[in-house]
């Protein structure tokens, strides 16, 4: 029995479709999705020619009927979704029945198959768009999509193809990023059929393996768990995040999955980076792979044509759970491999959790007062032993010796210091000449929405109609660093819709706070008496997250006794 | 190419030339310093070697009297050969290109060294203009001190190109100089009592004035601008630059029309005072400095949380309104340093609104700052 149907024109239309293939990546995208949605239990994907232009996906999943796979490759044919109220309720990444058929436009493409029950599989090749040859083949249960000549006839996309190690790297990304998703899938990526796989994992697997197969065992088994259900139970966010030391300079080992769909979403994106607050360096990106669960009429799959962004319905609430979640993994997650249990079960368990979820509905950064009393704790009981090289402190604490870095732990002092004293009033310095600002739809949108709080803190943005503003005043601190860039910064952090933690201005002021902590504190090679450190000691138990310098360094190491004692051959 | 110079002359006037090399470049040959010799010597083998070198913005030249010349030219790396000729401990240096593998060998006593360089060619030069150029010349010292008190007020950031230069403006006998970063702005201006051309405005980039400056030192020079290039002529060299595109902004109407407070100060005194209170403005990062007037004292106050206060008094002849205003620390001090009378005049057109600082003599120089605006 025939599954797909043609969609009634007037939904075709309505669902705006684009682009949907506009590189091989892509097109291993639509083609991982097909097999996703077939209920598979295992995906090869194969990119033999050093072009990358030529792609086989194979699955074992539902298959398809000779009628089916006719149907498959026409435009706007899907097995997925009639009416356009379904989209609501969607439980599958593809629906517009449009990827194969835009896929057989610019290749030679062939689709073969077998459902489960028949005993045959069928066959269709297309090239170009034109049908070549259709008819019975064997093979055993599942789909084969094999496309070659990508582009052949489209010389503009060909010419704009990245090269072939970037384009193979983007493939490996997809892939990887379909497992992290669906990691109970076997997925194999390799570039020869029988050659060694470049991405492989096991049917049955936990999002833990596949991120063993993705950053080997050193990275893996540095990875933090996150977990959280918030705003009564609709969403949840699970998955890994990395420590900040491990952060990378650039987001490819990013994957951010809702409700299975690989995504890219600033805010949430924002929302995990946020959730780091200093302890990343500039330009440094934290690795994290986070399933996220939303019911699905919150969210609108069909706002790219790729279906690579969404549209979530309260886009600031769920980055504001993503950002708790972050946090509160990085918080429980103790500097130091032992001793970690018991840290971990207090701050989950408390209540005032439940009423922070609620408050995450209007300004979810309520909850970020709390502090993890623990670590505190624990650095406060530290006795000083000794200093070494001049550069480091010699502790004796509860997990065992401990070694500070004098400066990494004096600059958090500084930085937690100057922060708060930012936080105050500053003066605003008036310019003689304004800067003139060419700001974007959206931009000169929250400049009347947001003028105000921008005023607050010391930014005179004047629209001056059109899409121009004019920049008459500065926080006098800034004013060294008051250009278009500044401006930038600000704007994006309104634009995340202000989710998380601090006041969008004093993002701004992060880097130059950070700076100035440096510059303020104690250098290495100075030696230290006791009472100085026992006066650094007490002032970073006060610090919201000690274990860090504001530039991303950890500040403390510790050693512990069953460490030593190992070590000696005590135990 | 060949010539024997003197090592002094020869090292001072690489040096004067390089300052301008950038050391990262893609073109290898814009790291070099180009060396010409134009036209043979007379009959006892003297002549001129020009070396030049250029950023692309701008190019100087500089000439040294050599013997033993013989014409020809190269682009040697600027870098190796100034450090080379600044050591050579002979009183003369024997310079002879190749020009066909572009090697040059630096010979002194019985030593050299041989650089490998590039074809002169390589370096590009800047277009001869067609145009008569307007040409004016401006009085010993009077550039470096344009300079002096326009540079520091332009822009450092790339927010608007323009800014990082000074405008000029040249009419009426006078030529006008103006920089701003947008927050302070430089005025200074001298006579240009024989210029008699169509007014000329343009915008020069910070970096050539500086560099023109450092090179005229207290000479005088001499001034021509034609299409987009401006020529300036001193005794020790040639800078020729191109101008910044773009519309300087309208300044005039920033500069207030009536003043409410006029003080006069002894600068030394005036400058000490400020410094002295910056030192705690500067431990808060929101720092700021106030001042207030009333009669003949000028009061400037400034306090930091965790640090302390600090205060003075300066006497100061004066009349009109009692005023408070704050600045930000370095913002004021830069506009006093860049005094160079022995009194100036503070004068003052309301709590928040910009302020004048002048030299006295002479009046050929003021400075505009903004005070800060306290957030309630
Ligand atoms: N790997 C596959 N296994 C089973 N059916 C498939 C597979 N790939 C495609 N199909 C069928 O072909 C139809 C068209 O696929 P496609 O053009 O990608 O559109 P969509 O996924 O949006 O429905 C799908 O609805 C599905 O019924
Ligand atoms: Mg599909």
């Amino acid at each position: 029995m025939s599954r797909i149907r043609r969609l009634d024109p007037a939904v075709a239309d309505q669902i705006a479709a684009g682009e949907v293939v506009e590189r091989p990546a892509s097109a291993v995208k639509e083609l991982t999705e097909n097999a996703i949605d077939a209920g598979a239990h295992a995906i090869r994907v194969l990119v033999p020619a050093p072009d990358r232009r030529h792609l086989i996906v194979e699955d074992d999943g539902v298959g398809m009927d000779r009628d089916d796979v006719l149907l498959s490759v026409e435009r706007h044919a899907t097995s997925k979704l009639a009416r356009l109220a379904d989209l609501d309720q969607l439980g599958t990444l593809g629906f517009r029945g449009e990827a194969l058929a835009a896929i057989g436009s610019v290749s030679r493409l062939a689709v073969s198959s077998r459902p489960p029950s028949a005993d045959t599989g069928y066959q269709v090749v297309v090239d170009h768009g034109l049908r070549v040859s259709a008819g019975p083949v064997a093979r055993q249960p599942g789909t084969r999509v094999e496309c070659r000549d990508l582009f052949r006839d489209v010389p503009a996309r060909l010419k704009a193809l990245p090269a072939a190690p970037a384009e193979w790297m983007a493939i490996w990304q997809v892939v990887a990023g379909q497992a992290a998703a669906h990691p109970q899938i076997g997925w194999t990526l390799a570039e020869e059929a029988g050659g060694a796989p470049a991405f492989a994992t096991r049917p049955g697997s936990t999002l833990a393996d596949v991120l063993l197969a993705w950053l080997g065992p050193d990275a893996a088994a540095q990875l933090i768990p996150v977990e959280r259900t918030a705003l009564a139970g609709d969403v949840s966010v699970s998955g890994f995040i990395l420590p900040p030391d491990l952060a990378r300079g650039n987001r490819r080992q990013q994957v951010l999955a809702i409700n299975g769909r690989v995504v890219r979403n600033f805010s949430l994106r924002a929302a995990v980076e946020q959730g780091y607050g200093s302890l990343l360096p500039e330009r440094r990106y934290p690795g994290c792979w986070l399933q996220i669960s939303i019911p699905a009429p919150q969210v609108d799959p069909n706002a790219h044509p790729a279906k690579a962004e969404v549209r979530l319905e309260r886009e600031r609430a769920v980055a504001g759970v993503v950002h708790q979640a972050v946090q509160d993994a990085l918080r429980r997650q103790h500097a130091f491999p032992l001793q970690a249990a018991s840290a971990d079960g207090a701050v989950e368990s408390a209540s005032p959790l439940r009423a922070a979820e609620q408050a995450a509905w209007d300004w979810p950064s309520a909850a970020s007062g709390a502090s993890p009393a623990p670590l505190h704790r624990e650095i406060a009981d530290l006795v000083p032993l000794s200093q070494w090289q001049a550069r480091y402190l010699l502790c004796q604490g509860a997990a065992g010796l401990y070694l500070i870095d004098q400066h990494a732990a004096h600059e958090r002092v500084y930085y937690d210091r100057f922060k708060q004293s930012a936080a105050q009033a500053v003066p605003v310095q008036p310019l003689l000449v304004p800067l003139v600002l060419n700001l974007s739809r959206t931009e000169a949108q929250l400049l009347a929405t947001h003028g105000e709080v921008l005023a607050a803190s010391g930014f005179e943005l004047e629209p001056l109609g059109g899409s121009s503003a004019a920049l008459r005043a500065v926080p006098a601190p800034l004013m060294d660093v008051a250009d278009v860039s500044l401006v930038q910064t600000l704007f994006d952090s309104l634009l995340a819709g202000g989710a998380y933690g601090e006041h969008p201005v004093s993002w701004a002021l992060d880097h130059q706070l950070a700076t100035a902590a440096c510059k303020a504190a104690v250098k290495a090679n100075r030696p230290m008496t006791r009472p100085e450190m026992e006066r650094l000691l007490a002032d970073m138990a006060e610090s919201p997250s000690p274990r860090s310098c504001p530039h991303g360094r950890p500040t403390l190491l510790v050693l512990s006794l069953e460490e030593v004692d190992r070590r000696f051959g005590r135990r | 190419m060949r010539f024997v110079a003197d090592q002094a002359q020869l090292a001072r006037a690489l040096q004067q030339v390089t300052r301008i090399v950038s050391p990262q470049n893609t073109l290898p040959a814009l790291a070099g310093v180009r060396i010409e010799v134009r036209e043979a010597g007379d009959a006892d083998g003297h002549g001129t070697v020009r070396l030049a070198a250029t950023d692309l913005t701008s190019e100087i030249t500089v000439d040294v009297l050599a013997s033993g010349v013989e014409p020809g030219g190269i682009i040697l790396p600027a870098g190796p050969l100034t450090d080379l000729v600044g050591r050579v401990p002979t009183a003369e240096v024997r310079v002879e290109a190749d020009s066909a593998v572009h090697r040059a060998t630096v010979a002194y006593g019985r030593n050299r060294t041989t650089l490998q360089g590039f074809a002169v060619q390589e370096m590009p030069q800047f277009p001869v203009r067609e145009e008569e150029p307007a040409v004016f010349d401006l009085a010993p010292g009077a550039l470096a001190r344009l300079a002096r008190q326009t540079v520091f007020a332009t822009a450092h950031d790339e927010s608007r190109p323009v800014l990082k230069g000074t405008s000029v403006h040249v009419a009426d006998g006078k030529l006008v100089m103006v920089g701003t970063d947008g927050t302070r702005l430089s005025h200074a201006w001298v006579a240009v009592p024989d210029y008699r051309g169509p007014a000329l405005d343009f915008v020069l980039p910070q970096r050539a004035l500086a560099e023109a400056a450092r090179l005229a030192g207290s000479e005088s020079t001499q001034l021509s601008r034609a299409g987009n290039q401006l020529e300036i002529r001193t005794a020790s060299g040639t800078l020729v630059t191109l101008l910044l595109e773009g519309r300087f902004p309208d300044y005039k109407r920033v500069l207030p029309e009536q003043y409410l407070s006029h003080i006069r100060a002894n600068t030394d005194m005036l400058r000490g005072a400020v410094e002295r209170v910056n030192l705690i403005a500067h431990r808060d990062r929101a720092g700021s400095i106030r001042l207030s007037y009333s009669g003949g004292a000028l009061e400037i106050q400034s306090e930091a949380v965790d640090v302390g206060q600090a205060y003075e008094l300066v006497e100061v002849e004066g009349e009109g309104q009692a005023m408070e205003l704050s600045f930000s620390p370095h913002i004021l001090l830069d506009g006093i340093k860049s005094l160079e009378t022995e009194k100036m005049a503070l004068d003052l057109s309301g709590p928040e609104m910009p302020a004048r600082l002048a030299e006295v003599e002479g009046s050929s120089y003021f400075h505009i700052v903004l005070p800060l605006r306290q957030m309630v």
